[in-house]
């Protein structure tokens, strides 16, 4: 990268400590920021336009459409598209970590699928029961990301083992769900919503389910930063420098099913977020993991509540799911971060 | 430090591979492991560094069982560099010397003056203060390998672990890799317990030579004695011709694979 060639002409070992310290804060402030503005168009946008002013206007006041508007529609989809965002992102970002594989997303350890089997067996099969539905897709999602750790165990779970067995239990788990929806086409609309990530029916109740788990999961994942790094220098430098490697990995795995699961329980299969995110913030702010978490989490916070936000106005006034907007504007621009990061470093 | 290995018995999913292995490195010493592929001296290494746990026998340094010992205090003595280490695309030589302190520091404890002189002597002792800032990644094959040299230093051990340091090296570097571990074990008094393939490499830089085969030590001694035509056919089967200059150090000079069925 730019940045540490320039290293390489400058040896005055000060200035560049603080160069590359206070580059890497610049990018948490500049990430903050558009968080910041993200969420401020989310809560403005919309079929009813509202200016930043009316909406302090609207909290203040306690009655009215737009406070209806704001405080019971607005506020709680782009908290909740910040903590999902931020969740999936960081969950990302520990896998990536403890499998060293750029690859690892929170669909290969059976999360996204194990959520989604469990979501669509309610909607389809027992749709009587729909008011769990946020714990049956939490439940699905933790029981499948531990049947993937117990295959892939053997004498201590291998990274490349609890890859193969996580693609491979989550096109089982995916089997199961189109055959479920095959069979019950009168049913499929209700669970497309689920399928493809959207944020329309969310509340502060989806909220109040899952933010506990998101909190919890995300203090744990800036916490254990200093042992990702550890464990990205491979596991037997790791265990020569003393860390747990295997009890470290099972910990980390726990943790990002956590953060992936409570996100998943809410907003259905969005996955991307959880793939992507990592790596562009990787290449913007670096490997170490004590800068890179918390890059991911406002990121991710951010890019979600854009693309939902993005979502509800191109089509208004019908809604695109953020895992379609998140699908369309995703990819681009991550081609790009990476075109334009392999010209810096040739 | 000294280690003494009793009985060891070890391998990989139920294929034991050393077989009630015994083996003492005294403290101050070199020691090199030679031996065919396969023959488990990486696998002894892997023991001793707890990588792999012994089915039978114990490994004890300076009189305490290695397999019992709090991992992070065996990390604090004990420096291991295996074959196989990663490291990301923009990590520095400092950064990655600074991981060396993880055994010494509490969660969150910023590095203290002792992290630091540490840190900075490891540098010296590779000669890699002026490439402190350099990624590892544009480092040339030698200079990398100290880097990460100096992350084990920066774990202050008194014992190292080296698996094959000089692998893919050429041969400069592979002369800069062996020099600096003869300094680290004479300046700082370092036991060295290594494997090497390059039989000259062990010969000029060891104080004592073992041969592993069938999962045992089956020769043990100076490299004047461990280089010797009968041996080495014994070990490797293969023919050699051994060179001993005046000032007493050997060199050999394999020349064919030995006929097995005579």
């Amino acid at each position: 990268m730019h940045f540490t060639t320039s290293g390489r002409r400058m040896p005055i070992k000060i200035t560049i400590i603080k160069s590359r310290l206070s580059y890497r804060i610049g990018v948490l402030i500049l990430l903050t920021l558009l968080l910041l503005a993200a969420s401020a168009w989310g809560l403005c946008a919309g079929s009813i336009k509202l200016s930043f002013s009316e909406i302090i206007d609207a909290m203040n006041s306690g009655v009215g459409v737009a406070r209806q508007i704001v405080w019971d529609i607005r506020l709680p989809r782009v908290i909740l598209c910040a903590i999902v965002g931020a969740a999936l992102a960081l969950s990302g970002a520990i896998l990536q970590g403890i499998m060293r594989n750029p690859l690892a997303s929170p669909n290969i350890i059976g999360v996204t699928s194990g959520g989604g089997l469990a979501a669509v067996l309610i909607l389809v099969v027992f749709p009587a029961y729909s008011q769990y539905l946020v714990w049956a897709a939490f439940g699905g999602a933790l029981t499948a990301a531990l049947a993937i750790y117990l295959v892939a165990w053997n004498h201590g779970a291998q990274p490349i083992k609890l890859i193969l067995s996580g693609v491979a239990i989550s096109s089982l788990l995916g089997a199961a769900i189109t055959a479920i929806l095959l069979f019950n086409p009168e049913r499929v609309i209700g669970v497309l919503d689920f399928s493809v990530g959207s944020l329309s029916s969310c509340s502060w109740s989806h909220l109040k389910s899952i933010w506990p788990y998101a909190l919890s999961g995300g203090i744990l994942a800036l916490l254990g930063a200093r042992d990702l790094n550890i464990i990205a220098l491979g596991d037997e430098v790791a265990t020569g420098l003393g860390q747990r490697v295997e009890l470290s990995r099972f910990i980390f795995l726990a943790v990002a099913a956590l953060l992936a699961a409570s996100a998943v329980s809410v907003v259905g299969l969005l996955g991307f977020v959880g793939l992507v995110a990592p790596h562009m913030i990787r290449i913007i702010i670096g490997a170490d993991f004590r800068w890179l978490m918390p890059g991911c989490a406002i990121f991710g916070a951010a890019l979600l509540i854009t693309c939902d936000t993005i979502g509800r106005l191109v089509m208004a006034p019908l809604e695109l799911p953020a895992g379609v907007i998140m699908a369309l504007i995703g990819p681009p621009f991550f081609l790009w971060l990476l075109k334009t990061r392999l010209k810096h470093e040739t | 430090m000294k280690l003494e290995v009793n009985k060891i018995s070890s391998g990989y999913n139920n294929v034991l591979i050393l077989d009630k292995l015994n083996l003492t490195v005294q403290s101050g010493e070199i020691l090199t492991l030679i031996g065919p592929n396969g023959c488990g001296k990486s696998t002894l290494l892997k023991t001793v560094g707890r990588l792999l746990k012994p089915s039978h026998g114990t490994v004890i340094l300076d009189g305490k069982n290695i397999h019992r010992m709090n991992t992070v205090k065996l990390a604090q003595i004990m420096g291991m560099l295996p074959q196989s280490h990663y490291c990301a695309d923009d990590l520095t030589v400092e950064e990655l010397t600074g991981y060396g302190r993880f055994p010494h520091r509490r969660r969150f404890q910023p590095f203290t003056a002792e992290d630091r002189s540490t840190i900075e002597n490891a540098l010296v002792m590779t000669r890699l203060q002026h490439l402190r800032k350099r990624n590892i990644n544009t480092l040339s094959g030698g200079e990398r390998q100290r880097a990460w040299i100096a992350m084990i230093l920066a774990q202050s051990p008194k014992l190292l672990l080296l698996d094959e340091p000089t692998t893919f090296l050429d041969i400069r570097c592979q002369l800069e890799v062996m020099e600096l571990i003869a300094k680290l074990n004479r300046e700082l008094g370092l036991t060295v317990l290594m494997v090497l393939h390059d039989l000259n490499l062990a010969a000029r830089f060891s104080t004592r030579m073992a041969t592993v085969g069938n999962g045992k030590i089956t020769n043990i001694g100076t490299p004047a004695e461990i280089l010797n035509c009968e041996i080495l056919r014994a070990t490797f089967n293969i023919e050699t011709r051994i060179l001993r200059e005046p000032n007493g150090t050997s060199y050999v000079l394999p020349y064919a694979v030995s006929d097995l069925d005579s």
